[in-house]
């Protein structure tokens, strides 16, 4: 086993040696994305001897040449199980701020102030709002649980995906179903922009009111449906889980690359890397994408026809941009701070959000956008400052973005034209700004394209589960970005392709 | 083992074959059917007669309204392979080889035959049309598929003296080289030995401008006897081969309830578990054999129709989906899709009619039953 070399980071072991077969090793985790330690780290705890392979990324060459860029958000979704299991916790998870409550800005200067706990959030509605937002909230609290279970699974022994009472959610247009439920166009608008926020469609297109339900589908800090910041954001949550991983006694290693996963009488034997070594296990979880894993590593003659074919779903089209702004003066007023408590939404009307979102397919900037904006140092309680940090994540973007720097000055007056909107006073004090594109994120593997929007929730349900169960390969699991509903650093489906590398494990040992 | 589509019953403008001038020339019935779209003589002269000549002499018959593909490139063996059951790399250049397309689920699609002709050429020859397939299953590999089915034209030679008739066509010492080219009337064709029914014979393809010449000069040189759909499917059915789209659904295109695994159709030995990988095998090996079974009965009758119930002690286990009169056998052979729990077990069979008319069966061996028997007993000693 690779011993730790100088210069590297504690518990990353080199690459394999050149060459040899190395054996005895229980599990093969490739790619260190959130669900790749997640699976990591259960299986370690489970007492597998589990190998992970991290790869180089360019993050990494950036870094050392000074030019690292931090990308940060909100979490929506982390799975309590994950928490749980992998005792997080313990290893350092902490909420800076927890049950963030929302403002939305809308055109004409509406604004609607939403509680962070989604059942409770009526108090700031009018009267008139109240009875209907409850309904509403209590419809997509329960149909978003759905949304949450593992593909296949059923609830009541009615199959999950096709039976539900709340199937017209999941394949509803946003539109539609708002205008059903909701009698006022303000918090309609709110709603729509909560709909198509990182996802594909549009507000007038079927399936859009999926979007919502993934949004929902998520339990932050004990509570579904909420919004929380971690001590230091998504980088926090990422080491503490590296933690994890160290702690269950993986065995991290770095390799150029893995060149073929190993299948031999229709099971995993193990991985071959670029050295020509190989390193034989009878279980493989892959965090990869899933061409990477099935097309490249596995090669399609392994592969079932209809199962190649599930691959070639479209990508979607467009991806989420952030901007982060530092700005300077203190803020001493307590209205203003009480603002920057709250996430704060942009929600233009929805058919400027569909014109969006059809701007950003074919290319397009598009005029108008969702804004989903917080202040990280305020969440984490430094609120006696000089400068502040602001992150902005704006919705709908073409997700190539070909002419460089052009297009990113494009992007970044757009958006400070709408910041402009909710804060006018803010741009003068802006310092120093960067934008970050789904194109950066893709080069760096913390946390891997959670820029990129998602497939609207039917079809991304459809394709994870098609990706979890038809490769036929025995010992080989699935965890890469496509299985994953949702926002960034959720862990579910980690823990599930760890859960079903011991019970494999387990029925191969019982026979 | 060469069998065709169901019939288009909705086609009422087939197009003709590149041989259909000889074939209409040749025919007294003149009673045509329509195959992926093309106009398929059902008789030559009678049916019987047509059996009669393939059984017993040399018979002639037009294969243009089978499908087929060109598979070239470096990967042609490996994609086959993955797409098929056949074993492509063990094929050698000018041999050929029967098997099955499978889905992931381990349904039948259709029957194929694999030929190679060079290398890294093979033609793939079916009943039905399979492009999307194909290009589904081709795909990531360095291959070249393109269908060929529209510039060419076949004839099968079939019969106990089909070897001696293609002799007397080609010359003996071309009979016997092992290239798979052969020239006839300075024509090259791509020659293979197949089988229709239990009957062996050749397959010569060749380019459709030269049909007539290539049929003419058979006709003439070894006075073989031209036959029709109707003989080849009583030869069929007495061998054992189910017809797409009539004996099965194709798997691509059925319900799950329709769709069949090859135990199912009596075929398991088209998809050996222990000759590598294709298309379904790891769901094979996983599921069990199914719960349907597609049977040959021999009926006592002068005719039957596709749709009759098959019964036994009493119960309704099935019904018939394709029967020809078998001048050997003097009763009607029939394939029936049966419960698996009559299969081999209940032994006294019955079919009846819509009418009420009851007709005594019983099963009986076919040469593809016979091979599947052999490769499970081989595989049960294994």
């Amino acid at each position: 086993m690779g011993e730790v070399q100088d210069g590297e980071e504690p518990g990353v072991n080199a690459a394999s040696p050149t060459g040899g077969i190395e054996s005895g090793i229980d599990a093969i985790v490739l790619g260190a994305s959130f669900d790749g330690m997640v699976a990591a780290a259960r299986l370690g705890k489970a007492g597998l001897k589990t190998i992970l392979f991290e790869q180089e990324t360019k993050e990494e060459s950036d870094a050392s040449a000074g030019q690292s860029i931090t990308a940060d958000s909100l979490l929506s979704m982390l799975d309590s199980k994950v928490v749980s299991e992998l005792e997080l916790y313990r290893m350092g998870l902490n909420y800076a701020a927890r049950r963030l409550d929302s403002i939305y800005f809308m055109d004409e200067g509406e604004t609607i102030s939403l509680d962070g706990d989604f059942h409770g959030a009526s108090q700031h509605l009018d009267d008139a709002e109240i009875e209907p937002f409850s309904d509403f909230s209590k419809k997509i609290l329960n149909a978003a649980a759905v949304v949450a279970l593992p593909a296949g699974a059923r609830v009541n022994g009615q199959a999950t995906n096709s039976d539900h009472d709340d199937f017209a959610f999941r394949v509803g247009a946003v539109d539609e179903i708002l205008s059903a439920t909701l009698p006022r166009v303000p918090l309609r608008t709110a709603m729509a922009a909560e709909c198509v926020y990182g996802f594909d469609c549009a507000p007038s297109e079927p399936f859009s009111f999926g979007g919502m339900l993934s949004r929902m589908s998520g339990e932050i800090a004990g509570l579904p449906g909420a919004m929380a910041y971690a001590d230091g954001g998504l980088s926090g949550v990422m080491q503490t889980v590296r933690r994890a991983v160290q702690a269950n006694k993986v065995d991290v290693r770095r390799t150029p690359s893995v060149q073929e996963i190993l299948i031999e009488q229709d099971g995993v034997a193990g991985v071959r890397l670029a050295s020509g070594g190989q390193i034989r296990a009878p279980n493989v979880i892959s965090a990869l994408n899933a061409n990477e894993t099935f097309l490249d590593l596995v090669g399609a003659g392994q592969l079932g026809v209809e199962f190649q074919s599930a691959l070639s779903v479209p990508e979607p089209r467009v991806a989420k941009v952030q901007l982060q702004l530092e700005i300077t003066g203190a803020v001493t007023d307590e209205r203003t701070l009480q603002l920057m408590r709250k996430r704060i939404v942009y929600a233009p009307p929805a058919h400027a959000m569909s014109e969006a979102i059809f701007q950003a397919r074919r290319g397009q900037v598009p005029d108008a956008m969702i804004l989903e904006i917080f202040f990280p140092d305020v969440l984490a309680g430094r609120e006696e400052t000089e400068t502040y940090s602001i992150i902005v994540t704006a919705h709908p973007l073409p997700i190539e973005m070909a002419d460089g720097k052009k297009r990113k000055a494009q992007v970044e007056k757009t958006i400070l034209s709408l910041v402009d909107r909710i804060a006018p006073n803010v741009r003068k004090r802006i310092q120093s700004q960067s934008l970050l594109t789904a194109d950066d994120m893709s080069k760096r593997d913390t946390p891997m394209g959670w820029l990129n929007a998602q497939r609207p929730v039917m079809q991304q349900m459809a394709l994870a589960q098609k990706l979890k169960d038809a490769s036929g390969v025995s010992g080989l699991y699935f965890c890469g970005s496509e299985v994953g509903v949702g926002g960034p650093l959720c862990g579910r489906a980690g823990l599930q392709a760890a859960r079903a590398t011991i019970d494999g494990r387990r029925r191969r040992e019982a026979r | 083992m060469i069998v065709f589509a169901a019939e288009d019953q909705a086609n009422t403008a087939p197009a003709p074959t590149p041989l259909y001038g000889a074939v209409s020339a040749a025919s007294e019935a003149n009673a045509w059917s329509a195959i992926n779209g093309f106009s398929i003589v059902e008789a030559s002269s009678t049916g019987d007669e047509d059996y009669k000549a393939a059984t017993m002499s040399a018979a002639i018959t037009d294969l243009g309204c089978l499908v087929r593909y060109s598979i070239t490139g470096a990967d042609a063996a490996r994609a086959l392979r993955r797409l098929t059951t056949i074993q492509c790399e063990r094929i050698e250049i000018g041999d050929n080889a029967s098997g099955l397309i499978l889905t992931d689920k381990a349904k039948v699609i259709d029957l194929c035959n694999v030929a190679r002709l060079a290398t890294q050429m093979f033609m793939l020859t079916t009943p039905a049309s399979h492009a999307r397939w194909l290009s589904l299953a081709t795909r990531s590999f360095d291959v070249g598929v393109s269908d060929i089915s529209n510039e060419i034209a076949a004839i099968g030679l079939i019969g106990p003296k089909a070897h001696e008739a293609f002799e007397k066509v080609i010359g003996r010492k071309s009979l016997n080289s092992d290239d798979p080219m052969r020239t006839v009337r300075g024509v090259e064709t791509a020659f293979r030995s197949i089988q229709i029914g239990s009957v062996d014979g050749y397959e010569l393809v060749f380019p459709k401008d030269e049909a007539l010449t290539i049929w003419e000069r058979f006709v003439r040189r070894a006075a073989v006897s031209p036959i029709g759909l109707n003989a080849l499917e009583a030869l069929r059915i007495e061998a054992g081969a189910p017809r797409t789209n009539v004996d099965f659904f194709r798997a691509d295109r059925a319900s799950a309830s329709q769709a069949r695994t090859p135990w199912e159709l009596g075929l398991s030995h088209l998809a050996p578990l222990d000759c590598g990988s294709f298309n379904g095998r790891q769901t094979l090996r996983k599921t069990g054999d199914g719960n349907r079974r597609l049977a040959t009965l021999a009926v006592d009758a002068d005719a039957l129709s596709p749709g009759y119930v098959v019964k036994g002690a009493g119960k309704e286990y099935g019904s018939i989906t394709s029967c020809a009169w078998s001048p050997a056998l003097k009763r009607v052979v029939a394939f029936a899709d049966l419960d698996k729990a009559a299969f081999g077990k209940v032994r006294e069979l019955s079919v009846c009619s819509p009418a009420g008319d009851v007709f005594s069966a019983h099963y009986y061996s076919t040469p593809e039953s016979a091979r599947e028997q052999a490769t499970y007993s081989q595989a049960k000693r294994r």
